[in-house]
């Protein structure tokens, strides 16, 4: 009872105190010393992960609610906004908090001129995350989305000097907020039929009612408009044009939170209240996910391989996984969700310290172009060493968390009749982290021919290459613009390197500075996360029983909808059987994964099989050129997208 | 009444894609997001419309006011406003960024300056 009670303050604190530190931050922050602004985002960045780590063991069990200003429902009837806390919820909130975290520390040498907002904006940002992941209320949800959406443009564009990134933040802007209206157009169809806003009282009205037209378009209003932040496809063109041209600080919370926070909604609302439908809807929905969800899966991992544009190729690997994530979502079982929620903070962990990673050699190398930086990534061991960790931990190397999740997911395939997903699974993760192995093969060991993969295609889906490498130049010189106005931190010999940098590519190991620490350990940091959540037994099993209570609609409308005040009873919630952690076959799998992206690397970087890869760049020419990043084109493919899904939800659900 | 709002809902959302589809010049293609947002907006409203409804104010009435318009879907288009004039300024001030630094408007051409 004391656990309740002191609990329950942190659940709206959690999001408070970013958000009171982010507008106390853009007003007293030209005050502060560049330091002081510093340490005080890192410091709420970090509590406010404390907060969701709390939240997260507090809530294992039995959901939390949270009603604001005390609005309890009387007689079941939801009158207030409630916050329903859950461990998945809570895990996903702290998963951004972590990544928050670090990419604030990663910002400490990466920027000259944070004058306080951009620190302010991720603060927002991370509250924003928060709010969406806690929330029990559907228009809540709606603007936590927008508040999410509307910081990621803010930053996406932020301190351009470049038309590129100003684009990228332009086509993001346009698609998403379509998105935004579509899903605020499904919460008032859903209105229109419940007269409510609450997930667990729209669920208890729809529960057991045969879908009618109104309900279908809801659905589909709904979740489309929460798969174009998921990017999933078709709604997945604007991501490669946002996070290829992001700032590198920027790409870790996207990749890391924000689109997954887009199957979050989808699950939260399909398990609170789409999955109560009467007519049995399950197995058609699921096909309808999993179609999907293969077809994002293999297209990010297909164009992952053709980039060379480092940003770009994590921009494909980072939806390649949003494929992934939609299989183990899309199965709609607690175990499949379990699944995909370990790869969640496995991946997203992993892929952040990629771009982390990728960011130390854009500033210390001025590209992030793979064939002109073959061969340079002497002087940089450590980054390279982060880099090679992190692209075979991509391919679930044991026994990082990904591992264990890729375990869970492969069982819940199995379990519900689908063993072949295993071979789509094992297909586009090699083929995505082979990509990410292929570029650090040739920057750190130079091999591999310094020509372009494909000549005769020029640069068809990488149109900013050249232009997105003078802004990363731009970029690094703003970096290097004051470095003596900073504190020196361990690096008593100045700023990061650069102003003598040597734009042809010679001589350059010898004069460079140090890479500043504070860039090169968040990403191992966050790698050693992974790592020990991997070691740690039982976290299958606590990942299984967190999906189970996120999956199960009967006790969260029941917990929500009480009116008395005390604990919540734990009863109904379904107990998963705890699984042989990472039994042999699950390693042996993983293992076989790890060495079929070493042999696509392998591949990809032999001199001989040119032919192959011509043949390969041909054959996927008409993808890429369907990238073409005209903003035209991507809201044609969202509405069309939208139509074929409003389509297959009238086939699931009738 | 009812079929009237919901057809200027599907008119101002369509021509509104239309127009960003379409857009040859940056501005123009914001105005147009912002029409097929008050799509939306049109929307929320006529949900809560309640014919021969007041207004939702229910301070200093008569005992038996009759049916009241939703109050509820009112203060979501109101939110929508909100969130839909950040979206613009930020777009705006993006569009302003661009053409500074390409010194063009036309989507096209500015994705021929990347090349």
């Amino acid at each position: 009872m004391d656990l309740v009670v002191s609990t329950s303050a942190v659940i709206p604190a959690s999001v408070v105190v970013p958000l009171a530190a982010a507008a106390l931050m853009v007003g007293f922050s030209r005050f502060l010393p560049r330091w002081a602004r510093d340490l005080i985002a890192i410091a709420v960045a970090l509590a406010t992960t404390a907060l969701t780590l709390i939240l997260m063991a507090a809530s294992a069990g039995h959901p939390m609610i949270y009603w604001f200003s005390g609005w309890r429902p009387s007689a079941g009837m939801v009158i207030g906004i409630d916050y329903a806390v859950g461990p998945l919820g809570a895990g996903m909130a702290s998963l951004a908090g972590v990544l928050a975290s670090a990419a604030l520390v990663y910002c400490w040498r990466y920027f000259d001129s944070a004058r306080g907002r951009h620190h302010a904006l991720v603060l927002i940002f991370l509250a924003a995350s928060v709010d969406f992941c806690l929330t029990g209320d559907l228009f809540n949800l709606f603007v936590a989305f927008e508040l999410v959406a509307v910081t990621a443009f803010a930053l996406t564009g932020y301190n351009a000097g470049h038309p590129a990134p100003l684009q990228g933040a332009i086509n993001f802007a346009v698609t998403n907020s379509l998105g935004g209206m579509s899903v605020l157009m499904g919460v008032g169809f859903l209105y229109a039929r419940t007269g409510s806003l609450n997930l667990a009282q729209i669920g208890q009205a729809l529960s057991g009612r045969h879908p009618d037209g109104l309900i279908v378009v809801a659905f589909a209003l709904l979740t489309g408009g929460f798969l174009v932040k998921a990017a999933v496809v078709p709604f997945h063109f604007w991501l490669p044009d946002a996070y290829g041209s992001a700032p590198i600080p920027v790409c870790v919370l996207f990749a890391g939170v924000m689109s997954e926070l887009g199957l979050f909604a989808v699950i939260r609302v399909w398990d609170t209240v789409f999955s109560g439908l009467a007519g049995g809807s399950g197995p058609r929905m699921r096909a309808v996910l999993l179609g999907l969800g293969i077809l994002t899966a293999v297209v990010g991992a297909v164009m992952a391989l053709a980039q060379i544009h480092l940003k770009r190729m994590l921009a494909f690997v980072t939806m390649s996984h949003m494929g992934i994530y939609l299989i183990g979502v899309g199965l709609l079982t607690p175990l499949g969700l379990a699944g995909a929620s370990l790869l969640v903070i496995g991946d997203g962990l992993a892929k952040s310290a990629l771009f982390l990673g990728v960011g130390v050699v854009q500033h210390q190398r001025a590209s992030v172009s793979e064939i002109k930086l073959r061969g340079r990534g002497r002087g940089l061991a450590v980054t390279g060493v982060t880099i090679m960790l992190g692209a075979l931990v991509l391919a679930d190397l044991p026994p990082y968390v990904s591992s264990a999740g890729h375990a869970l997911l492969v069982k819940a395939a199995e379990q519900a009749g689908l063993p072949w997903l295993e071979i789509v699974i094992a297909l586009s993760v090699s083929l995505s982290s082979g990509a990410v192995l292929r570029a650090a093969g040739r920057i750190w060991l130079g091999w591999g021919s310094s020509q372009s993969p494909r000549p005769d295609t020029g640069t068809a889906d990488d149109p900013g290459e050249e232009a997105k490498d003078r802004s990363d130049t731009a970029n690094s010189a703003n970096a290097e613009g004051a470095p003596g106005t900073q504190e020196s931190i361990g690096s008593t010999d100045g700023g990061p390197a650069g102003a003598d940098r040597d734009q042809d590519g010679r001589e350059w190991s010898g004069r460079l500075r140090r890479v500043p620490l504070t860039m090169l350990l968040p990403p191992l940091a966050l790698l050693a996360i992974g790592l020990g959540l991997g070691l740690t037994s039982g976290v299958e099993e606590h990942a299984a029983a967190a999906a189970a209570a996120f999956s199960d609609r009967a006790a969260y409308a029941t917990a929500v909808l009480r009116t008395h005040v005390g604990p919540v009873p734990t009863g109904g919630r379904v107990v998963v059987p705890a699984s042989p952690a990472a039994s042999a076959g699950g390693v042996l799998t993983d293992l076989g994964q790890v060495l079929a992206a070493l042999c696509v690397a392998g591949i990809a970087l032999d001199r001989r099989a040119v032919g192959l890869r011509r043949a390969l760049a041909a054959g996927t020419g008409w993808l890429r050129r369907l990238h073409s990043g005209l903003v035209g084109d991507q809201v044609t493919w969202l509405v069309a997208g939208l139509a074929l899904l409003a389509a297959l939800s009238e086939a699931a659900l009738h | 009444m009812s079929v009237l709002a919901y057809g200027v809902v599907a008119w101002l959302f369509l021509v509104g894609i239309y127009g960003v589809v379409t857009s040859r010049n940056l501005i123009h293609m914001v105005v147009c997001l912002s029409v097929a947002q008050s799509a939306t907006d049109v929307l929320l409203l006529e949900i809560g419309y309640r014919t021969g409804g007041h207004a939702p104010v229910f301070v200093s009435l008569p005992t038996h006011p009759g049916p009241a318009v939703d109050a509820v879907m009112q203060a979501l288009a109101l939110t929508d406003v909100v969130v839909g004039a950040a979206v613009t300024a930020l777009l705006l001030a993006l569009v302003v960024q661009v053409h500074k630094r390409a010194g063009t408007l036309d989507p096209d051409a500015l994705r021929a300056t990347r090349d």
